[in-house]
């Protein structure tokens, strides 16, 4: 019964192996570390980040993304995210992406979007703390 | 040895079974409440460094707390409710010194401040190897009660062996040198995911036990989906990498499509066959009702789930609650009058009930109404953002709520500990 109802399962579910999301574009991870850091640096104003619109690079690491930004709510961006230390994940708009290291996810911000960044795979005891706010 | 008195003799085994099997899970929630003070006291400065490992035994005590109150005192309610009928009481009374050298080891390994706390989902752990072994020790005593023949609770031992082979699987797949918060998520969710159906399982047969229920048509139908439901982990384990996103979201789809249509059909079932027959005036009439009322206010959270504000906590909150309030009434109602040491004062377990149930459902309430108003999940304090009338009023009908719910948890463990401890 147990095994008819298991066999009944995997032919309902088509394919043998499940797709799955794709981690984004393979990077050299130490030079992605210092490419955003030298950003933050030039484009520090206070205690965050104001970019230019365009490409922003930005880091998942326990329990913070980095830098803290602030962006313009009339502009458009392509936040480029890597995992510095281990896994952790980004959920924008009810898609979310994982972030591994080693591997940069785009998301794109447009004029008016009001986006929050919060990791949502557990990472460590600071898990829920793991959130920024972009404007 | 007569026939007879081999029966008398395997009755008194069964009675001794079921007595250990509820002195555990009672005794499970006890030590939870215990450590909730613990928690409190945690966070009181001076106090906390005279406490066991310091101000990390915050967390640590958490860990032991969540698994205590939810996963020991569900699988040993579970253990409990097969032991009333199955034959072999032997081998349950084996799974039962398993379980308690189980419990003993993993509030040890708490009290000692050994391992790190890892507040991952469903099962949090301390990361030392004893409290794995204590995990696995629960795991199997539970799996010696369940799997046996009579127990009546076979689609539900079934959903359960589903999980234990998740979790067995998910130990083979998942690589030892993964960051071990990441590790251990992964570890847990997949089984984690499973055991609502065993959990589902359980309040149902609860249910049924509380309204006098027989099996239907209906009924079967309804536990054969549950296990049905269960099974569908195994195809998402065969098709998906455990370290993938995709594997984690199926888990959640599972439980979406698979979850809410059996404990709703057991329900319409049990209620048209109890309409007229149940006294609804009786104890276990109202432990049924305060059930379904909390549960029903769980479930329509539920459909706000991946909001990210307070609705999530208060589906989970309600869900939980929903199945105490039957497992309390199955235990007052069923289990101690069966075991000739029953409640004596009408009064007290009405009003354990009364308070827990509504107790749960405020609590559960005020979250949701919360929500509604826009507070987000897992924050505290000026992270809540409660900057209006409406919110604060909802978050202060969390906190009574708690409270009181609180209260009716004392009462019980009270209650039955006393009854189950007592020489008569
Ligand atoms: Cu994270």
């Amino acid at each position: 019964m147990a095994g008819l109802a298991f066999l009944a399962l995997a032919a309902w579910w088509p394919g043998w192996r499940g797709g799955e999301q794709p981690l984004g574009q393979a990077v050299d991870p130490a030079a992605f570390v210092a490419e955003t850091e030298a950003f933050a640096t030039r484009h520090q104003a206070g205690q965050t980040v104001r970019p230019p619109p365009g490409a922003v690079p930005l880091l998942a690491r326990r329990f913070e993304f980095w830098p803290p930004l602030a962006l313009d709510p009339g502009e458009s961006y392509r936040l480029r995210l890597m995992a510095q230390d281990s896994v952790h994940s980004v959920a924008v708009n009810g898609r979310e992406m994982l972030l591994v290291p080693g591997h940069v996810q785009d998301i794109d911000v447009a004029p008016g979007d009001q986006l929050e960044l919060r990791c949502n795979e557990y990472c460590g005891l600071g898990h829920n703390r793991m959130r920024l706010k972009l404007y | 040895m007569s026939a007879k008195s081999m029966h008398v003799q395997e009755n008194h085994f069964r009675m001794l079974e079921l007595r250990l099997w509820l002195l555990l899970a009672v005794a499970a929630l006890a030590v939870a409440g215990g450590l909730a003070l613990g928690l409190a006291l945690a966070r009181t400065p001076g106090i906390q460094d005279v406490l066991p490992s310091g101000p990390a035994f915050f967390h640590k005590a958490l860990v032991t707390h969540v698994v205590f109150s939810f996963q020991v005192w569900l699988l040993t309610m579970l253990a409990a409710l097969a032991a009333t009928g199955a034959a072999h009481p032997g081998s349950g009374l084996l799974g039962l010194g398993l379980a308690a050298i189980g419990v003993a080891l993993m509030l040890a390994v708490t009290l000692a401040g050994w391992g790190e706390a890892s507040l991952n989902n469903y099962v949090p752990v301390l990361d030392h190897p004893l409290y794995f072994v204590g995990l696995g020790l629960v795991g199997a005593g539970v799996a010696a009660a369940l799997w046996r023949p009579g127990t009546g609770l076979a689609a539900v031992g079934w959903c359960y062996g589903v999980a234990l082979a998740c979790f067995a699987v998910a130990v083979w797949r998942l690589p030892a040198e993964l960051d071990p918060a990441f590790r251990l998520e992964r570890l847990f969710w997949g089984g984690g995911h499973v055991l609502q159906f065993v959990n589902t399982g359980l309040v149902m047969a609860a249910w049924q036990i509380l309204a006098g229920h027989r099996p239907t048509l209906l009924s079967r139908l309804a536990f054969g989906l549950l296990a049905l439901g269960a099974s569908a982990a195994l195809v998402v384990e065969i098709r998906f990498d455990p370290q993938g996103l995709a594997w984690r979201q199926a888990y959640t789809d599972l439980l979406w499509y698979m979850l809410p249509l059996p404990p709703v059909l057991l329900a319409v079932d049990v209620l048209a066959g109890a309409w007229r027959r149940l006294d609804w005036h009786s104890l276990a009439g109202w432990a049924l009702l305060a059930s379904w009322l909390v549960f029903a206010l769980g479930g329509g959270a539920g459909f706000a789930l991946g909001a990210g504000d307070t609705r999530t906590p208060s589906h989970y909150h309600a869900m939980i609650g929903g199945v105490n309030v039957a497992l309390m009434g199955m235990v007052l109602c069923v289990l101690l009058p069966r075991l000739q040491r029953p409640v004596a004062a009408s009064r007290l377990p009405r009003w354990q009930i009364g308070l827990y149930g509504g107790g749960q459902l405020l609590h559960a309430l005020g979250f949701y109404l919360a929500g509604m108003a826009g507070v987000a999940r897992k924050t505290a304090g000026a992270e809540q953002g409660l900057d209006s009338a409406f919110k604060l009023v909802s978050m202060g009908v969390v906190g009574l709520g708690a409270a009181v719910a609180v209260l009716g948890g004392i009462l019980f463990v009270g209650q039955v500990l006393a009854r189950l401890v007592r020489h008569d």
